[in-house]
C-alpha cells in the first residue's frame, strides 16, 4: 500500500512538472496553432544551460537568468522561424520544428557531448521528506508545487488580465480579434516568450534532481504531446491535468511492471482515453 | 493522360541510369543507395495514408518495426522463411491498421488526437518488443549471414539487394500511378480534401479509411522486412522507435507530400545528404544532424511543398494538383 501512495504522490509531484512545461505547449499551440515538435529540445537546452550557471550560482538562483533567456529565445524562435510557416499546412509546420529539433541535439552533442550531465552534488539532491512512510525527495516537492502555483498564476492571467484575454481572443479566433483592434502580432511573440519561459522555470527546478542527455528532449515531447492531446488540443487546464494523469500513470507503471514496461500503461489509458473522448479530458479541445 | 515526350524521355534515362547503378559504385556507395531506396519505400507507404487520404499517422514505426521483426524474428528463432516472415508482418499490420482506423473513424477521432493516438500505440509496441527475450530484448535480434538464397531474400552482394528494391520502388510507383487514375485512388483525395463533401458524392468514407490504413501499413511492413534482412540487425529503437514514424513522415513532406515520386526523392537525399556529411566530416557525431535539421528547415523556407516540386519547375513533372495538400486549407474548388 506504502509503495502505491508513494508512487502516487510522486507522480502527482512530476505531473506538476510536466503541467509546466505542456502549459507552454499548450499556450503556444492554443494561440499561434503552430504543435511546436521541438518544445521538449528546447526543455533539453535550458537544461544544459542550467547546468553550465549551477557552476556559478545555486540552480534555483539561475532561474532568473534561464527564464529571461529562453523567453528571448522564444521570440527569436517566433519571429525567425515560426512565423513563415504560420499560415502553412500542420505538416509544412511540423517539418520545419522537427529540423529545429535535429539541430539543437546535434549541437547540444557537439557542445556537451553524450554523456549525462546534472548538478546532483548540492544540499537539496538528498535531502527528503518524510510524510509517515512515504519518502519525497524535497527537490521533486518543491518543482511539482511550483509548477502547480504557476499553473494557476496563468490561469488568472488569461482570464483576468487584458493580455490573457488577447491570447484568447487570437486564440478562438485570430481574424475577428484582429478585426477588434487586438495586437496580434505582439500577443503571438509573447505568448511564445512564455512558452518558453515556462520551460526556462521548469529546467533549473528539475536539473537538481535529474541528468540531462541531448536525448532528454525526445522523452519528454512524447510525454507533452501525449498530455496536451489527452487535455484537448489549446485547452489549457486540460493539458494540466493530463500532464498530472500522465505523471501518475507512469509512477505508477513504474512502481509495479518496472523496467522497459513502466509507460505502456499510461500510452493505453491515452488510446483509451482519446477513442472514448477525442476532443480531450474535458471534451472542448479544438478539433483538428 | 497526355504526357509530353521531355517527360517520357526523362523518365526513360531516369530508369536506365538506375539500373546501371551496381555496375558504377562503390560497394559502401550501393549499400547506403539500398538503404535509402528502402527508406523511400516506407515512406511512400506512409504517403499513401498521410499525403494521400489525409490519414496523420504518427505510429507507422508500428508497422514497420512488424515486418522487420515478423522476417527477422520468425526466421531465426523458428527458421519461416524470411518472405513468408514479411507476410506474416503484413498480415498482422493489416489487422492492426484496419482495426484502428475502423475504431478511430467510428468514434470521430480528429487528425491530431489520431496521431497521438498511433504514436502511443508504437511506442506500446517498441516497449512491448524490448521486454521479450524471444525477440532479442533491448539487445536486438542478428541475423546469421550464413545461408544465401535469393529466394529466401538471403543475397550475398549488394547488386542482389539493389536490383530486389529497385524492382519494389517501380513497382510502387507505378502501382500508385494507376491507382491515382483509378476511381478508387479518387476518392481517396477527395476523402482527404473534404470528408463531407465525398461522402456526400457516394464514398464510403469509413471502408475507404480502413482501405487506406490497411494498404500503408502492408506496404509499410514490406519494407521494414526488407530494411531488416538487409541492415542484418534490428533493436527496438532502430525499427520501432519515434524516430521510424519521424522519418517516414521528414522524408515524404520534404520530398513532396501527396507526391507519387517525392518521397523518394525526399528519402534519397536526406539518407544520402547524412551519409556524405558523416564520411566527410568523420567522427564528432553532432554535426551530421546539425546539417540534416538546417537542410531540412532551408527546404521548408525555400520550398514549402517539397523537393519534387523542382521536377515541376523544370518541366520533367506535372503541376500535381494533388500537391494542394501543401498549402490549401481543405475544401473543394
Amino acid at each position: 500500500m506504502t509503495l502505491y501512495l508513494q508512487a502516487l504522490l510522486q507522480g502527482l509531484l512530476q505531473g506538476g512538472v510536466y503541467a509546466l512545461v505542456a502549459a507552454g505547449l499548450a499556450l503556444t499551440f492554443g494561440v499561434t496553432k503552430v504543435l511546436n515538435f521541438a518544445h521538449g529540445a528546447f526543455f533539453m537546452v535550458a537544461l544544459y544551460l542550467s547546468v553550465l550557471l549551477s557552476q556559478l550560482v545555486h540552480p534555483y538562483l539561475a532561474i532568473i537568468v534561464v527564464v529571461p533567456t529562453m523567453m528571448a529565445v522564444g521570440v527569436l524562435l517566433f519571429v525567425g522561424l515560426v512565423r513563415p510557416v504560420m499560415n502553412t499546412r500542420f505538416l509544412i509546420q511540423a517539418q520545419m520544428t522537427l529540423g529545429v529539433v535535429l539541430v539543437l541535439e546535434g549541437a547540444a552533442s557537439l557542445v556537451f557531448g553524450l554523456d549525462p550531465q546534472g548538478v546532483t552534488d548540492l544540499a537539496i539532491s538528498d535531502a527528503v521528506l518524510r510524510l509517515g512512510d512515504v519518502v519525497v525527495p524535497w527537490a521533486q516537492f518543491i518543482a511539482g508545487l511550483i509548477g502547480v502555483v504557476t499553473c494557476c498564476l496563468l490561469f488568472v492571467l488569461l482570464n483576468r488580465t487584458d493580455f490573457g484575454r488577447s491570447m484568447r481572443a487570437i486564440a478562438q479566433d485570430r481574424e475577428a480579434a484582429t478585426l477588434c483592434g487586438v495586437p496580434v502580432e505582439r500577443t503571438h511573440a509573447a505568448t511564445w516568450a512564455i512558452g518558453l519561459g515556462l520551460v526556462g522555470l521548469a529546467a533549473p527546478l528539475v536539473i537538481v534532481s535529474t541528468f540531462v542527455t541531448p536525448h532528454t528532449g525526445n522523452a519528454y515531447i512524447v510525454l507533452l504531446l501525449l498530455a496536451v492531446v489527452l487535455g484537448g488540443m489549446g485547452d489549457l487546464l486540460g493539458a494540466v491535468l493530463g500532464s498530472i494523469l500522465i505523471g501518475v500513470m507512469a509512477a505508477l507503471g513504474q512502481a509495479t511492471m518496472g523496467g522497459s514496461l513502466a509507460l505502456v500503461p499510461a500510452y493505453a489509458l491515452v488510446v483509451l482515453i482519446l477513442v472514448f473522448r477525442p476532443s480531450g479530458l474535458l471534451g472542448r479541445g479544438a478539433e483538428l | 493522360m497526355k504526357r509530353r515526350p521531355l517527360f517520357l524521355g526523362a523518365v526513360a534515362v531516369v530508369v536506365i541510369a538506375l539500373a546501371f547503378m551496381p555496375a558504377v559504385l562503390d560497394s559502401a556507395t550501393l549499400r547506403i543507395v539500398v538503404v535509402a531506396l528502402i527508406w523511400g519505400l516506407a515512406a511512400s507507404a506512409w504517403n499513401l495514408a498521410g499525403g494521400f487520404a489525409g490519414q496523420l499517422s504518427l505510429g507507422h514505426g508500428l508497422y514497420f518495426g512488424v515486418g522487420a521483426y515478423a522476417a527477422v524474428g520468425l526466421y531465426v528463432n523458428l527458421g519461416v522463411s524470411p518472405p513468408l516472415g514479411i507476410l506474416a508482418g503484413c498480415l498482422l499490420s493489416i489487422a492492426v491498421a484496419a482495426l484502428v482506423a475502423l475504431i478511430t473513424f467510428r468514434a470521430r477521432v480528429g487528425h491530431l488526437a489520431f496521431a497521438v493516438l498511433t504514436l502511443a500505440l508504437a511506442l506500446i509496441g517498441h516497449d512491448i518488443v524490448g521486454s521479450v527475450r524471444w525477440l532479442g530484448a533491448r539487445e536486438g535480434l542478428f541475423l546469421p549471414l550464413d545461408v544465401t538464397d535469393p529466394l529466401q531474400l538471403l543475397f550475398s552482394s549488394y547488386t542482389g539487394w539493389y536490383y530486389l528494391v529497385f524492382g519494389c520502388c517501380l513497382a510502387f510507383i507505378v502501382g500508385q500511378k494507376i491507382l491515382l487514375a483509378s476511381k478508387l485512388g479518387r476518392s481517396w483525395l477527395a476523402m482527404r480534401d473534404n470528408a463531407d463533401a465525398a461522402a456526400a458524392m457516394g464514398v464510403n468514407v469509413g471502408r475507404q479509411q480502413v482501405v487506406v490504413a490497411a494498404a500503408s501499413a502492408a506496404l509499410t511492413a514490406v519494407a521494414g522486412g526488407l530494411f531488416a534482412l538487409f541492415t542484418t540487425f534490428i533493436d527496438p529503437t532502430s525499427v520501432l522507435g519515434l524516430d521510424v514514424a519521424i522519418n517516414l513522415v521528414l522524408f515524404a513532406i520534404v520530398g513532396g507530400l501527396g507526391t507519387v515520386i517525392g518521397p523518394y526523392i525526399g528519402a534519397a537525399s536526406l539518407v544520402l545528404l547524412s551519409y556524405f556529411v558523416s564520411s566527410r566530416l568523420g567522427g564528432s557525431g553532432g554535426i551530421e544532424p546539425v546539417i540534416y535539421g538546417v537542410a531540412v528547415i532551408a527546404i521548408v523556407l525555400s520550398l514549402p511543398r517539397g523537393l519534387s516540386t523542382l521536377l515541376a519547375r523544370f518541366g520533367l513533372a506535372r503541376q500535381v494538383t494533388v500537391n494542394a495538400a501543401a498549402d490549401d486549407r481543405g475544401g473543394l474548388k
